[in-house]
């Protein structure tokens, strides 16, 4: 039998069975959870992967009972047995408003959420919040409770817990709010965690030190963790066994080592293959899954996968539903390829997809030609008829080449009104002297964590702020070069088409009252020469919407009608109908899936070669600007710490920081796990109102030396070639392997904020 | 907090003082003043009007000195001596007859608002969290009829209905025989068996209005991680809903004062004239029709700089009741 018998198995708190979670809609029933088979085993943790939509966290809710109506758990069975003596009880046939499951729920299983501010509430300080969620399940009274509350805070690693106690979430940073809701989850110390995405609305940094403390949680107590995430990287990082899912069913289950070196099912390997990964190659198409995940209420017939399959046997896979196949001890694929019949008739000898015995090391599947995702039927002419992949960043070496942007030592100061009277008390030094150049055609990546002010600097450039001091020259070889600095209103129309801006988020920044036709169409009619609405408007619309990928006769659709991903197509359609020369792309894809941020970035990357060009991406996912950028330039308080090209910057960070931004990406690869070299920032980033004398990174920096660092301020050296680094001791560090140079042991910093006590521990 | 409050006070000076020219102007817009209509109404009556007296009212009142001067003038026995001129018709000081009548009508307004309050709180929230149940609907329909209805309507309405059904006059505040009667338990009895008509009539449109309200953001909150996060952490549903969409759901109920009070004075003009109300309503209206601009001027200055305070209260209160306001607006 190829059906696996999902009988408990010894170990396991949790064994979910045959889980079923359909929303009862007026348009039908909705399928969100649709047969899941999981088990979770005491102290380790268990990853469940898939993109948006696949009903991940419908399945971790429906384990507490927390779906609400229309919704509600159909069928199958959730086993919790945190104790081995005491009988199991299945959660599924609780009461979701009874005694007996409010009892499990934050006392035997605690739960993390992926919005961590919007998670707590704003009316009560932290402190409030977790003595209630304490003296829920205990009998402490209020003092007792608020030692062991500002015990919990100190357990997550929150420093100066007496003080933050007293604080409200809206005071304090998503990382800091994250551990928060850690510490109310951990309180009553549950056999299990579920975390739902705890780590995606982070910052690359933050997201590594709340990896490392759920780890070093989980080794104190031997809870179980589930962990949901679409990332593979986090998975590669934390996860012992992993749960693939995809339309409300697993497909894949194995241990962790297992998914990453032999994918079994095409959904794993084509999840595997569209992270843009820091040891990939640069420039290169990446491997993005075609099309989206369908809605649960259009569940397409046979394997729900088979659509966007590349391995889809016609006839089987659109009919029939495939079993799960055993291909080894705790191992399963749902897939027809791991059938025996299957198997042994061969259509695998075409090679479209290998079974997990045949796995080579190069993973399967790239060399099967697929269609573009978003293909573009016409080639633009251009002068540059190079493709992407041959942009070295050693182009920019043409002496003769002019920047198409000079940024000169720009500032941006927002004042800080204070006081009975209002008056600018202080500033805050949102980028604090920035020089930057932009060669045309290529592609610059700006990165830091939020807050470092890489975002005001894109809007100073766009002009939709108006830097504080320094320069901003523009050349196209049209007209001399332009200071965009200086230009006021009118006098800026002309650039406002040649320089455009894509921005983060897909949903926020579309007028939902208006159609594509007016939303795409609006940039032209601002122009001086601008398209009179009656000509030829609807035309360039759809020419450039068949340009992003989207179809012409869309253009009478208002945004709501669209997906996150077609949304940033829209998005980048209105960017580009002017024809720009630079193109501003400011964490353009951080808010989409991983497989839609696959596709988005390819069709940057053949509207780059089609329309000649520049790009400034912003971007604090080092793995994307890695995968895009020419150069590099490291952004931390409002100054530029370090510059050069890609290959170089990510082989030879010289910088400390950049070094510790490198280390914080998790690398999809289990085997280097935990590796060495791993720099952990202490604390977050200062704030920019009250920026730390000396180096501003000094207070975080545990390279920080007395000379010099704390008083004086490094500027950006080129040291040698184009590689230029703000740092004093640049010459004497040597970050390849930091844990040899200097002992992991934390500097105690002059500023308390944020510090990771886990050292003093 | 102290400091907030401190500005906030300070930002009132200035919407005072626009008040109080507003106030003003409204004074002196009608072309001619009270001496051109007294003139106008002797000749009417064939008594031809005498222009020594008519100069001599001029001078006593200040009618010919020129605008600013009027304006000091009056603003000065307003903040001095709480003198806010004459009635010409009631040829009364103006501050009499408002100590008449302004207890009254703040009293009734304070009433209708609690009333307000106590009706549209349960209901708001039972439409939330029974949202589409059958009490849901028949609470929006009842507040759409509530909101639909004009007060004047609605006031003749239960006059007609509590005559019908309970026999007796409930127009006016006292029944004849405690109009002239010194307090006593049986004059605040009548008193509120009077009063309940025009608190519904001019709480109606208000109540329905806030449950509507109420049940929008109570359904916007409910919905939000943090009350999935207090579920998820053991909470039970009574208490997690006390303790954290409510509170903010509340936010509302304190704003309501800033838009409710301008509401009820307005509405409070029909009502009181249609319920033959002693309170500043009628008395303004009255007042705008024989051009006694100084009483129709006052009456809209008090009025104003009471809902110019009323709104400052529910923002301290506001402030005081949610920590975000507080901490943003340091």
């Amino acid at each position: 039998m190829s059906e696996e018998p999902m009988s408990s198995a010894a170990g396991a708190v949790l064994a979910i069975e045959d889980l079923r979670t359909h929303f009862h809609t007026r348009d039908g029933v909705v399928k969100a959870v649709d047969g899941v088979d999981l088990e979770v085993s005491a102290g380790t943790t268990l990853c469940v992967v898939g993109e948006s939509g696949c009903g991940k966290s419908m399945m971790a809710r429906s384990v507490l009972g927390l779906i609400e109506p229309p919704g509600r758990v159909q069928s199958g069975a959730i086993w919790w047995q945190p104790d081995r003596g005491r009988e199991g009880t299945n959660l599924a046939t609780l009461d979701p408003h009874g005694e007996r499951l409010r009892r499990v729920r934050g006392a035997e299983i605690g739960m993390v959420f992926q919005e961590p501010i919007a998670a707590l509430s704003p009316m009560y300080t932290v402190g409030a919040q977790l003595v209630e969620a304490i003296r829920l399940h205990t009998d402490l009274s209020m003092g007792e409770a608020k030692d062991r509350a500002i015990a919990e805070l100190t357990r997550v690693g929150i420093p100066r817990p007496e003080k933050r106690f007293d604080a409200y979430p809206f005071q304090l940073s998503g990382g800091m709010c994250q551990r928060v809701m850690i510490a109310i989850a951990l309180c009553c110390d549950p056999a299990l965690l579920i975390a739902d995405e705890p780590t995606t609305a982070l910052d690359v940094t933050t997201q590594a030190r709340i990896l490392d403390l759920l780890g070093e949680l989980q080794e104190q107590t031997g809870m179980a963790v589930m962990f949901i995430t679409h990332d593979m990287g986090v998975v590669a990082e934390i996860a012992d066994e992993v749960a693939v899912m995809y339309l409300g069913r697993i497909v894949e289950r194995a241990c962790v080592d297992d998914i990453f070196a032999s994918p079994a099912h095409p959904y794993t390997q084509a999840l595997l293959e569209s992270i843009p990964s820091i040891d990939g190659h640069r420039k290169s198409r990446l491997a993005a899954i075609e099309g989206l995940v369908p809605h649960p209420s259009d569940r397409p017939a046979g394997c729900p996968f088979h659509p966007r399959c590349r391995a889809a046997l016609p006839g089987l896979c659109d009919v029939e539903m495939p079993d799960r196949h055993q291909l080894g001890p705790d191992r399963l694929a749902a897939c027809h390829l791991y059938a025996p019949s299957v198997r042994e008739n061969g259509p695998l000898a075409t090679g479209r997809a290998e079974p997990v015995e045949a796995v080579s090391p190069t993973r399967p599947g790239s060399a099967v030609p697929r269609k573009k995702p978003g293909s573009v039927p016409g080639q633009a002419p251009g002068p540059r008829e190079t493709t992407t992949a041959d942009v070295d960043s050693d182009v920019r070496a043409d002496a003769d080449v002019e920047p198409l942007l000079t940024v000169r030592d720009v500032r941006v100061h927002f004042p800080v009104k204070h006081g009975l009277l209002r008056r600018a008390a202080w500033e805050v030094k949102a980028v604090a002297g920035v020089s930057l150049e932009i060669m045309p055609g290529e592609t610059l990546g700006l990165v830091g964590e939020s807050g470092c002010g890489k975002s005001t600097l894109g809007r100073a450039i766009v002009r939709a702020l108006e830097p504080t001091e320094g320069a901003i020259w523009y050349r196209d070889g049209e007209t001399g070069p332009v200071d965009l600095a200086r230009l006021r209103g009118r006098e800026l129309q002309p650039y406002r088409g040649k320089v455009r801006m894509i921005f983060q988020d897909p949903f926020g920044s579309l007028n939902p009252r208006k159609t594509l036709l007016q939303i795409i169409g609006e940039p032209l009619r601002r122009l001086p020469d601008g398209v009179r609405p009656d000509s030829s408007l609807p035309d360039r619309v759809a020419e450039m919407l068949r340009a992003v990928g989207l179809r012409p006769e869309y253009m009478w659709r208002y945004p709501h009608a669209f997906s996150g991903g077609e949304r940033q197509r829209i998005n980048i359609a209105r960017a580009l109908i002017t024809q720009p020369r630079l193109v501003i792309a400011d964490e353009a894809v951080s808010a989409l899936d991983v497989s839609i941020r696959a596709q988005i970035l390819n069709l940057l990357g053949d509207l780059q070669a089609e329309m000649d060009l520049t790009y400034l991406f912003i971007s604090h996912d080092l793995s994307v600007v890695q995968h895009v950028c020419d150069r590099v330039a490291v952004m931390h308080l409002g100054s530029i710490v370090e510059q050069a090209g890609t290959d170089r910057l990510f082989a030879e960070p010289r910088h400390p920081y950049t070094a510790a931004l490198l280390s914080a990406v998790p690398v999809p690869d289990p085997r280097r796990r935990g590796g060495d070299g791993r720099i952990r920032l202490d604390g977050e980033l200062p704030d920019s109102s009250d920026p730390p004398a000396g180096c501003g990174f000094h207070v975080r920096c545990p390279y920080r030396r007395e000379e010099r660092c704390m008083s004086e301020v490094p500027s950006l050296v080129s040291a040698s070639g184009d590689h230029g680094v703000a740092c004093h001791h640049a010459d004497e560090l040597d970050l390849q392997r930091p844990s040899s140079a200097e002992p992991r042991a934390r500097v105690s910093t002059g500023r308390d904020d944020g510090l990771v006590p886990s050292a003093e521990r | 907090m102290g400091k907030y409050v401190l500005r906030r006070i300070a930002y009132m000076a200035p919407t005072m003082f626009a008040i109080s020219v507003v106030s003003f102007v409204i004074i002196q817009l009608p072309p001619g003043d009270y001496l051109t209509q007294l003139a106008s109404g002797l000749r009417e009556r064939g008594e031809p009007a005498d222009q020594a007296y008519l100069d001599a009212l001029s001078a006593r009142y200040g009618l010919d000195e020129p605008m600013p001067v009027q304006y000091l003038q009056w603003m000065k026995g307003i903040l001095f001596h709480g003198d806010f001129g004459m009635s010409f018709e009631w040829n009364q000081p103006v501050s009499a007859l408002l100590a008449d009548t302004l207890p009254f009508t703040i009293a009734l307004t304070l009433g209708t608002l609690l009333f307000t309050w106590i009706v549209a709180f349960p209901i708001g929230i039972y439409s939330a969290v029974r949202q589409y149940s059958l009490g849901d609907y028949v609470a929006t329909t009842v507040g759409f009829i509530g909101l639909a209805i004009p007060n004047f309507l609605l006031a003749l309405v239960l006059v007609y209905l509590s005559r019908m059904l309970f026999g007796g006059s409930f127009v006016g505040v006292f029944s004849s025989e405690y109009a002239h009667a010194p307090w006593s338990v049986g004059r605040f009895l009548d008193l509120l068996s009077h009063l309940w008509i025009p608190v519904i009539v001019l709480g109606t449109a208000g109540t329905a209005g806030l449950i509507r309200i109420l049940r929008a953001n109570l359904l916007d909150e409910l919905r939000r991680p943090y009350v999935v996060a207090g579920r998820a952490r053991g909470m039970g549903e009574r208490r997690l809903l006390i303790r954290y969409p409510l509170r903010i759901a509340l936010n509302p109920f304190v704003s309501t004062i800033g838009w409710v009070l301008p509401m009820l004075v307005s509405g409070e003009v029909v009502v009181g004239t249609v319920l033959a109300l002693p309170t500043t309503g009628p008395l303004l209206l009255g007042a705008l029709r024989s051009q006694d601009m100084y009483l129709a001027g006052s009456i809209i200055l008090i009025v104003s700089v009471l809902t110019v305070i009323g709104t400052l209260l529910s923002d301290l209160v506001l402030a005081w009741l949610d920590p975000r306001v507080r901490h943003q607006y340091r």
